[in-house]
Order: structure tokens, then C-alpha cells, then sequence
């Protein structure tokens, strides 16, 4: 009892010097970076976005829809966490084998620190080279507007996703997050963190794509679409419980009236 | 005829007649809800409550105990026990046994369901009990799942029961080609009841476990998803639709043949085309009820087509039914009135759900009066029309005695011109954006005196019904000895005395070649012309 | 010929001309049925001449035609009105790119609209005439349906999922919004209403609400308050 009140105590003063002091080193309480899914879920992005990739070449955001696309946002002068997210995200985008970048999806990693250039982006791509696979379909792009006060600010807000320079870290604090986009470039789906498991980013790139395979032949797709569904709090997919309980006692009921039928004409070639 | 012999019954009839007595009873529960509900609204602002929750608690229970209470009790449950084991020529039912154990089932169902008055916090989830408010609510929803799970185990022996006692028991010479459109339109309800009840009962109890146990079945923040409730339940109760139509339709079929003396139109027709057909689209259809439930747009399009095409064995149905009236030889006794009043009261109803099998439309009409009135009128009216009809028609057998012509035509023109009142008004209002289960309609106050006239038509319907009750009652204890067959039916059930003794008849019947439940036309003028070889019966009195 | 395919960009106006088109389309097959019925009920009824029906015999080729001509006749009414239901639903579903898009988050009992630039509003949306609006919708708690009868327009919104409704606004006035999914205690108090401003209009107001949401924080709160007054 007397150390958790020690620690209550301690707790306090911490907090009552925090706020009168400039917070120099401290660790941030994640939930300020939380995103909020409710109010960004479905939210379009600006397609005209103009954005420039490491040889220079300007483009549009809307260029590279038109296939569901997968967002990370990163800064490339960043030791830390987003040469690690760029490697685990080649990875694991590896192992979907169901869908294959360039061909059924688009990757963008795009830059949220405005200081950053085609030159740091070069700089960043050969640090992580060799590192993870080569995917195609992959560009890492700068915004084109990056000196513009509050541009970065205001793409990465789209999506929810917000970001803080620390001086203690000399390091931008932000989610590691990837955001799965539709075709027509709407936000589809958060995952969230490093080891990302192959079979959600497959149901996540099928809940991107919903459009395309619900207009189409594609059973299979819709079929897994629909087993499974989204734990917002646990950031996973996991199998739709009552719906396949449903369909179980559906098949019990259609089995029932089987096996009844069944017995009945066993039953009638048994007395003739 | 003591209360003992009552309790531990096993005999079909008397099981059926328990059955029409707990839905009656039901059906008076619920009619009460309906006109506390007119009440409520005849006005603008609080009326009869200034408690919202206690006009959802009406509305609850008005849905719940007239669809699972009545309609299916009374149809799948009183008709089917009464009529199917003396239309086949059968002695009783398969499982006599299971047979009381499912009417007290029901009993104990109905209790549960009436319970609702009497518990502090009353279950206010709609009889559809959608999730997220289902579980987020104060009210008992137990109370509502409880009810659904046993009256769907009751309806589910039953369903096990009747299909053996059809498949098994017909009287010899009765082939499939001679059971009466009665026994084939319940026998397809019990098949559809047996495939879907199964369904809706694990709906129903994933609610209950996130609401009681804490479980996250249906929370979308826990990887739930609430459409999925959504489209279980109407997987259910669209065929659940068909339970009762199907039923009703076959009674109407019965007292047509029997009142117009005809051969049912083109039998092989309604049978294979209507019966089969609509059994057969019954399990596809259900997302019409979800048009505007933010399902998918490619199923709601499928969902479309296979809606609008429910209209073909319908359609058949009808057909065979109006057909049914060609060169016959019509008399308009009250059962008859009821029916032919089926026949109009189910065009409407029928053809008013073309609207809402388009999408686009239902954008519009989707949980408004106009859904109410459309369902009223084909389900909920046409079905009691069909009910107290069919309860004229089997009321001599049942009892040996007459009820009064003249108040069993009072009580059919006092319902059949109030329900027009009411449910004519009620789809207009839905037009024009009246939403449905509303406590108050502040936002429409240009609505009110169409809600007065709604109101005043309500009354009308139930002084009908009331006046149909009090004459079974006064008929039941002091009416006219009937005859063992008044209306010169041909079909079985009639060549047994009036009531039938215990066992139906001392000897089975058979039946022979040429005979057929509606062989009317063949120059003889009713069966007691010993198409049937049927023993002489001594009298019971 | 603009002119006439008006219905087909609007989807208020093309609900109107389906809904009449429906509704002469099943008056007739009723009318026909009914008065068939009525003259069958009132020549055929029973007299001391008539004791027992007379049924026609039909041939085992008569049943099935009797079977296969109404199925066909049935048929051919249900996909004619299929095809003019599926084109109207394009129209309902498939947003004019030219619009203005507002998110909206429904819960027990209110409507809560978030403009593209942040500005908020509670049971009011504003929009500018002549501009097709999008709602993208969420809920917070139960199931609403948010409701425009003016629109002939409707679409549940729900925990977890994003659904979406456009209506076209084309002259300026105010139309009443309504919750049409039961919602709990107060769902037939949940309404709000859709005010339609002349665009310039509609332009001050959201530059004025833009602003005012800017820098200076201790305005925020007396913002809200005239926001829920109005």
C-alpha cells in the first residue's frame, strides 16, 4: 500500500513540475497520436496532391489510384522506426500472395517532414536498400509543396495521422501506421505497428478493393470478405462469429430436412 | 369434459384447440397494444404516456406476440393440429405426445411474452431487436430471446411431427396428387420453419450473450459487425413471412373450393408452380428487407430480382384462387365473406410490395407507414382475415353447433371496412414521409388528422373482431346443432361426425380412385354419396 | 433534349416519375384482377339451378399453359420494372463528381455535420443551391437512418461502417431531416433540418464559420453555443 501511494505521489509531482517546466525529455502518452478511425474511415483524399519521387519526376496523387493503394507515412531522415515500417511492410507485402503490388495494388510511402527532399529520399532508399525485397509498384514520394507552411501538416491530417518534432528525441514522434486506400482513393482501413500479419493486410487490400469485387465475378474474394470482419480495438481481422454460426445452423437446418428425407426413402425401399 | 382431460391431452384436436384458444388470447393482447398505440397518437405531444419507452414497450409487444403469438401459433399450430391429421384421414398425429409437449411449449412462450407487462424494465427493442440498441438498452432483452428461443423449439417438434404424419400417414388411396392445398401449403411451412428457425434462434442468442455475458458478437469495436445480425434475423423472417402466408393461403384455398363448389383451378399448379416456387425463392430474397441498411450495392440489385420475381408464384396462387371462382356455384356464408375479403385485402397488400422490391423506391418508403401499411395488408390483415375465416369454416366441426350468420357478416364488414380505413391512410401518410415507430410526430403536424380518422378506423376493427370472438363464444355454448357437414364439402375432414370423437373414426378410411378433396362437378353433390369408404360413425352427443 | 433526361441526374425526380410509373403499372393489374374477381363472385354465384360447380376440364397441355403463359406474362412486368429500378438506383448511387462532401456522425439524439474545412454543425446542414451534396455517415452508438423526405432519399448509418446518401438541392429553402431507424427512447424526436442558401449566401457564412474556427481558441466555445442556438 505504501509503495502505490509513493508512486501516486511521485506521479503527481511529476505531473505538477511538467506543467510548469517545457517538457525537455518525457514520454508521450500514445493516445495523443491516436487516430481517430470513425471520422476518417471513407474520407477522400485530395488527388491532386502533387507529389515528387526520388528521380525527380512530379505527380499527382490521383495518378497512382485507380487500383487500391497502400499509404505509409514516413520522414526519411528518420533512424529510427520508418526504415524499419518501409522493411516490414516489403516483407510482409511479400508473403500476400493473393494480391501482388503493381499488379493488384499500388505502395506509396510518402514523407510528412517538410524538410525533406528528392535528395534526402535517395539517401533513405539506399540506406534500406538490400534490406527487404524489391517490390514493384512501390514509390516514395516527397510532397511537391514541402516549403509551404502546414502542407504536410494538412495531407497527413486526411488521414488522421499527426506528428510531433521532439527535441529530447531530436526525432518526429508519430503512429506507425498503414493506410489502405480505395480505388478512387478514399481511406479505407488502418493497420496498425511493425509485425503486420500477411492475412490482414490480404483482407484489409479486399475491404480497399470492396468496390471492384463486389462489381465483378470474384466469389472467392467476396466470400473471404465476408467471414471475416474488423476488431477496431485490436487493429486485426478476425472470422465474423455469428455470421458463420449462422450459416452453421442454417446448414443443420437444411441437414435435418435431408437426413429426414433420406430415412424416409430408406425407410419405403425397405417395405417395398 | 373436465380440466384434467384438457392438461394431459394428446388428442390433436384438443391440442389444436388449446393452440386457437393461447392465440386468441394472444391476439387480443396484441390488439390492445395496437389500440393503445392509435391512442397515443391521436394527438400530437403525450397522450396516453409522457413516457416514450412505454409506447416502444406497446410496439414491441404489439410485433412480437402478434407475429409469434398469433399468426404462426394460430396457422402452424391450431389449423395444422385440427385439420391436417382428419384432412388425410388420419387417426391423430405422429407423435401425439410431442404434440402436448409443444402446445404447452407455446403456452410457456406466450406466458414469457405477456410477462413483458409485469417486469420492471420491459424489453423496448422492436420485435426485430437490432443491435447496437439491443444490447446497449436498460430492458430486458432475456425476455425477448427467451420467447423466441421456445416458441421456436415448439414450432420446430411441431414441424418434425406433421412431416412424419404426412409422409406416413395419409389414409390409403390418398396419394400426394389428392391432399388438399391446405396440407400442402403447411407442410412447406414446416419445411421452411425447420431450415430457418435454426437461424434465427442463434441470432437471438448471440444478443443475449453480448448483453448479458459480455461478449463482443455484434460490436463493431471488437470485431463485430451489426449488419450481420441484421441479415441472420431477416434470413429467418422473410421465410418467416412465407410461414404464415402459405398457411393462411391454403385455408382461403379451402373455403373457396368449399363455398364456390369448385375444383381448385389447375392444382398441379398452385402445388408445383405456387407452393414449390415460393418455397424455392423464399431463402434469397431476404435483403429487401435491408435496401437501405448500407448493404453492398451489387446484392441489393440480385436482392431485386429475385424479390420482384417472388411475384410469379404469387402470382400463380392468386390466379389459382380467382380461377377457383370460375363456374362455380358461390354462396357467401361468413367463412366465405372472409375469404373473398382475403382475396382484395391481399391484391392490395401484394401488389403494393412492388414498390418496395425496387430499391431505388424504398430509398424513399423503407421504414416508413407506407412499409406498415403495405405489411398490415398482406401479412397482418390478410392472415387474421384468413384465421378468423378459417375458424367460421372448421367452427361446426370443431364444436357440432352453428354461430349466428348475421353477426358473423356484422363482424366481418365492421373489420374489412376498418382496415381499410386504417391501413389505406397509413400508406398514404407513408408516401408523403410519416417514419414508422414514432412515439410522437411533432415534425408532421400536418399529419395529425389523418392519425385521428387511423385512429377512429382502429376502433372499428376492434369492435369487428370483439364481435367475431363474442359470437364463436355464444356460438360455441347455444348455437343451432350443425350437421356433420354443412357445407356440402368434399373434402375428409367433413365425413367424420361433428365434433370428431377421439380417434376421428372408429375405422381408418380409405378413399378410392376417383375421389379428390375437391371433386366437385362430377354430378355429385357432396361427399356423402359414399365416394369414401367410409364406416358409419356412431354419433357421439 | 436535356430537357427530359433531368430525371435521370436527380434522383428526387426520378423517384417521383418511377414511383408513378410503379404505381399505374400495379393500379392496373389490380383493377384487372380485382373487377375479374368481382365479376366471377357475381356471375357464378349460387342458384336453385346452380347447386355444384361446373369447372372447366383442363388438359394436361391447357395446365401448363395456364402455368407457363402467366409465369412469362409475370416475368416480363417484373423485369421491365427491374430495368427502370436498377437505372434510378445508378442514379442514387452514383455521385456527380462536381459536390460537396460532408461527414456526418449520427448518435443518440442528434445529427452532427463536419464540414470539408472543419466548421461543425449540430441538426443543421447547410449547403448551397444547386450543388450536389454527399454525406458520409457514421454513428456513434445505435442505428439511425437519416431521412429527407423532401429528397426521397435515406440510408442507415452505423458503428464501423462508412454509408453514404446524395441529394441534389436545387432552390434555396429549408427541408426537415428525420431519423427512420428506431433508435432508442427519443428516435421520433431525433430531426433536424437541411437549410439550402443561395451560394453566395452559403459562401459568407462558411468563410465567417471557417474563421472563426482559426487561431484564437477562446472563441471556440461562444462559436458552439450560436452554432446550437441557430
Amino acid at each position: 500500500m505504501k509503495r502505490v501511494l509513493a508512486a501516486l505521489a511521485l506521479l503527481v509531482a511529476a505531473r505538477a513540475w511538467a506543467v510548469g517546466a517545457p517538457v525537455v525529455d518525457s514520454t508521450v502518452d500514445p493516445a495523443i497520436l491516436r487516430i481517430d478511425e470513425p471520422r476518417h474511415l471513407g474520407r477522400m483524399l485530395d488527388r491532386a496532391t502533387p507529389l515528387v519521387d526520388a528521380d525527380g519526376r512530379e505527380f499527382a496523387l490521383g495518378d497512382l489510384l485507380g487500383k487500391p493503394a497502400v499509404l505509409l507515412l514516413s520522414y526519411y531522415g528518420c533512424d529510427g522506426t520508418c526504415p524499419t515500417m518501409n522493411i516490414e511492410l516489403a516483407k510482409v507485402l511479400d508473403r500476400v500472395e493473393r494480391f501482388r503490388p503493381g499488379r493488384d495494388y499500388d505502395v506509396l510511402t510518402v514523407s510528412f517532414d517538410a524538410r525533406d527532399s528528392a535528395q534526402t529520399l535517395r539517401a533513405f532508399l539506399a540506406r534500406t536498400a538490400g534490406h527487404a525485397p524489391e517490390l514493384p509498384g512501390w514509390r516514395h514520394a516527397v510532397l511537391k509543396s514541402g516549403g509551404e507552411a502546414g502542407a504536410t501538416e494538412k495531407f497527413a491530417g486526411q488521414v488522421g495521422f499527426r506528428f510531433f518534432w521532439s527535441d529530447g528525441a531530436k526525432a518526429f514522434l508519430h503512429p506507425n501506421v498503414i493506410v489502405f486506400l480505395t480505388p478512387e482513393g478514399r481511406v479505407a482501413r488502418y493497420l496498425y505497428g511493425f509485425r503486420l500479419d500477411p492475412k490482414n493486410v490480404e483482407l484489409a487490400l479486399i475491404d480497399a478493393d470492396w468496390g471492384r469485387i463486389a462489381n465483378s465475378a470474384a466469389v472467392f474474394d467476396m466470400m473471404t470478405g465476408a467471414c471475416f470482419s474488423f476488431n477496431y480495438a485490436e487493429g486485426r481481422y478476425q472470422w465474423n462469429t455469428p455470421l458463420l454460426a449462422g450459416v452453421g445452423s442454417f446448414l443443420f437446418g437444411i441437414a435435418a430436412m435431408a437426413w429426414g428425407g433420406l430415412a424416409y426413402r430408406r425407410r419405403r425401399e425397405a417395405h417395398g | 369434459m373436465n380440466l384434467k382431460e384438457w392438461i394431459f391431452t394428446t388428442d390433436h384436436k384438443r391440442v389444436g384447440v388449446l393452440y386457437l384458444i393461447g392465440s386468441i388470447a394472444a391476439f387480443g393482447v396484441a390488439g390492445v397494444m395496437a389500440m393503445l398505440m392509435r391512442l397515443e397518437l391521436s394527438q400530437l405531444g403525450p397522450t396516453l404516456t409522457a413516457n416514450p419507452t412505454q409506447y416502444n414497450i406497446w410496439l414491441y409487444a404489439h410485433g412480437a406476440v402478434m407475429i409469434l403469438g398469433f399468426q404462426i401459433p394460430a396457422l402452424t399450430g391450431f389449423f395444422a393440429n385440427y385439420c391436417i391429421p382428419l384432412m388425410i384421414g388420419a387417426k391423430d398425429v405422429a407423435f401425439p405426445r410431442v404434440n402436448a409437449l409443444s402446445v404447452w411449449l407455446f403456452y410457456v412462450g406466450i406466458i414469457l411474452a405477456i410477462l413483458t407487462f409485469f417486469i420492471p424494465d420491459p424489453p423496448d427493442v422492436m420485435w426485430t431487436g437490432y443491435p447496437p440498441y439491443s444490447i446497449l438498452t436498460t430492458g430486458n432483452t432475456a425476455l425477448y430471446t427467451f420467447t423466441v428461443l421456445i416458441l421456436g423449439f415448439a414450432s420446430i417438434i411441431g414441424g418434425v411431427n406433421f412431416l412424419t404424419t404426412v409422409v406416413y400417414m395419409r389414409a390409403p388411396g390418398l396419394t400426394w396428387n389428392k391432399l388438399n392445398i391446405f396440407v400442402w401449403c403447411t407442410l412447406a411451412a414446416f419445411v421452411l420453419q425447420l431450415i430457418f428457425v435454426p437461424v434465427l434462434g442463434t441470432a437471438v442468442t448471440l444478443i443475449s450473450f453480448d448483453k448479458y455475458l459480455g461478449t463482443h458478437f455484434f460490436d463493431p469495436a471488437r470485431g463485430g459487425d451489426v449488419l450481420t445480425y441484421q441479415n441472420l434475423f431477416w434470413f429467418y423472417s422473410h421465410p418467416a413471412v412465407y410461414v404464415i402466408f402459405l398457411p393462411f393461403f391454403g385455408v382461403v384455398y379451402e373455403i373457396v373450393a368449399t363455398f364456390a363448389r369448385n375444383r381448385v383451378f389447375n392444382y398441379a399448379m398452385v402445388v408445383y408452380g405456387g407452393i414449390f416456387g415460393i418455397v424455392a425463392l423464399s431463402g434469397v430474397v431476404w435483403v429487401h428487407h435491408l435496401y437501405v441498411s448500407g448493404m453492398a450495392d451489387w446484392i441489393r440489385i440480385g436482392q431485386m430480382v429475385t424479390t420482384l420475381l417472388i411475384s410469379v408464384p404469387v402470382g400463380l396462387m392468386v390466379i389459382g384462387l380467382v380461377g377457383t371462382l370460375y363456374k362455380g356455384a358461390i354462396s357467401f356464408e361468413t367463412p366465405m365473406m372472409y375469404a373473398l375479403g382475403v382475396i382484395f385485402l391481399f391484391l392490395i397488400g401484394g401488389l403494393t410490395g412492388i414498390p418496395l422490391a425496387l430499391p431505388s423506391l424504398t430509398l424513399h418508403l423503407s421504414d416508413t407507414y407506407y412499409v406498415v401499411g403495405h405489411f398490415h395488408y398482406v401479412m397482418a390483415v390478410a392472415g387474421t382475415f384468413a384465421i378468423f375465416g378459417g375458424v367460421y369454416y372448421w367452427f361446426p366441426k370443431i364444436t357440432g353447433r352453428m354461430y349466428s350468420e348475421f353477426w358473423g357478416k356484422a363482424g366481418f364488414w365492421l373489420t374489412f371496412v376498418g382496415v381499410n380505413i386504417v391501413f389505406w391512410i397509413m400508406m398514404d401518410v407513408g408516401v408523403k414521409g410519416m417514419p414508422r415507430r414514432y412515439y410522437d410526430y411533432a415534425q408532421f403536424p400536418q399529419f395529425e388528422h389523418a392519425h385521428q380518422i387511423m385512429t377512429f378506423g382502429a376502433g372499428i376493427i376492434g369492435i369487428g373482431f370483439a364481435v367475431a370472438v363474442i359470437n364463436w363464444i355464444v356460438g360455441a355454448m347455444r348455437g343451432k346443432p350443425a350437421g356433420d357437414n354443412p357445407w356440402g364439402s368434399m373434402s375428409l375432414e367433413w365425413t367424420t361426425v361433428s365434433p370428431p370423437p377421439h380417434g376421428n373414426w372408429p375405422t381408418p378410411p380409405s378413399v378410392s380412385e376417383e375421389w379428390h378433396p375437391y371433386g366437385y362437378g362430377d354430378g355429385r353433390v357432396s361427399s356423402d354419396e359414399a365416394i369414401l369408404h367410409t364406416p358409419d360413425v356412431p354419433r357421439v352427443s | 433534349m436535356a430537357e427530359p433526361k433531368a430525371y435521370l441526374a436527380d434522383p428526387a425526380l426520378g423517384w417521383d416519375r418511377l414511383w408513378h410509373e410503379v404505381i399505374v403499372d400495379i393500379t392496373i393489374i389490380g383493377v384487372l384482377f380485382a373487377l375479374l374477381a368481382a365479376w366471377f363472385i357475381w356471375k357464378y354465384r349460387r342458384r336453385p339451378d346452380r347447386q355444384q360447380g361446373e369447372p372447366p376440364k383442363l388438359t394436361p397441355a391447357a395446365g401448363v399453359a395456364w402455368t407457363v403463359i402467366p409465369v412469362f406474362v409475370f416475368m416480363a412486368d417484373d423485369f421491365f420494372l427491374a430495368a427502370n429500378g436498377w437505372q434510378l438506383w445508378n442514379t442514387y448511387r452514383d455521385v456527380p463528381a462536381e459536390r460537396m462532401e460532408v461527414q456526418l456522425e449520427s448518435g443518440m439524439y442528434s445529427w452532427d455535420y463536419t464540414y470539408a474545412n472543419g466548421v461543425k454543425t449540430q441538426n443543421e446542414l447547410r449547403v448551397p443551391a444547386g450543388k450536389p451534396v454527399v454525406l458520409r455517415m457514421t454513428s456513434r452508438d445505435t442505428l439511425h437512418s437519416h431521412f429527407i423526405p423532401d429528397f426521397r432519399v435515406k440510408e442507415d448509418s452505423m458503428p464501423g461502417r462508412v454509408t453514404y446518401l446524395w441529394f441534389h438541392p436545387k432552390k434555396p429553402g429549408e427541408h426537415l431531416v428525420t431519423c427512420a431507424e428506431y433508435c432508442g427512447v427519443m428516435h421520433s424526436y431525433m430531426s433536424g433540418r437541411i437549410v439550402v442558401l443561395p451560394p453566395q449566401e452559403f459562401e459568407d457564412w462558411y468563410a465567417a464559420e471557417a474563421a472563426k474556427l482559426q487561431p484564437v481558441p477562446a472563441a471556440k466555445p461562444a462559436a458552439k453555443k450560436t452554432k446550437k442556438s441557430a
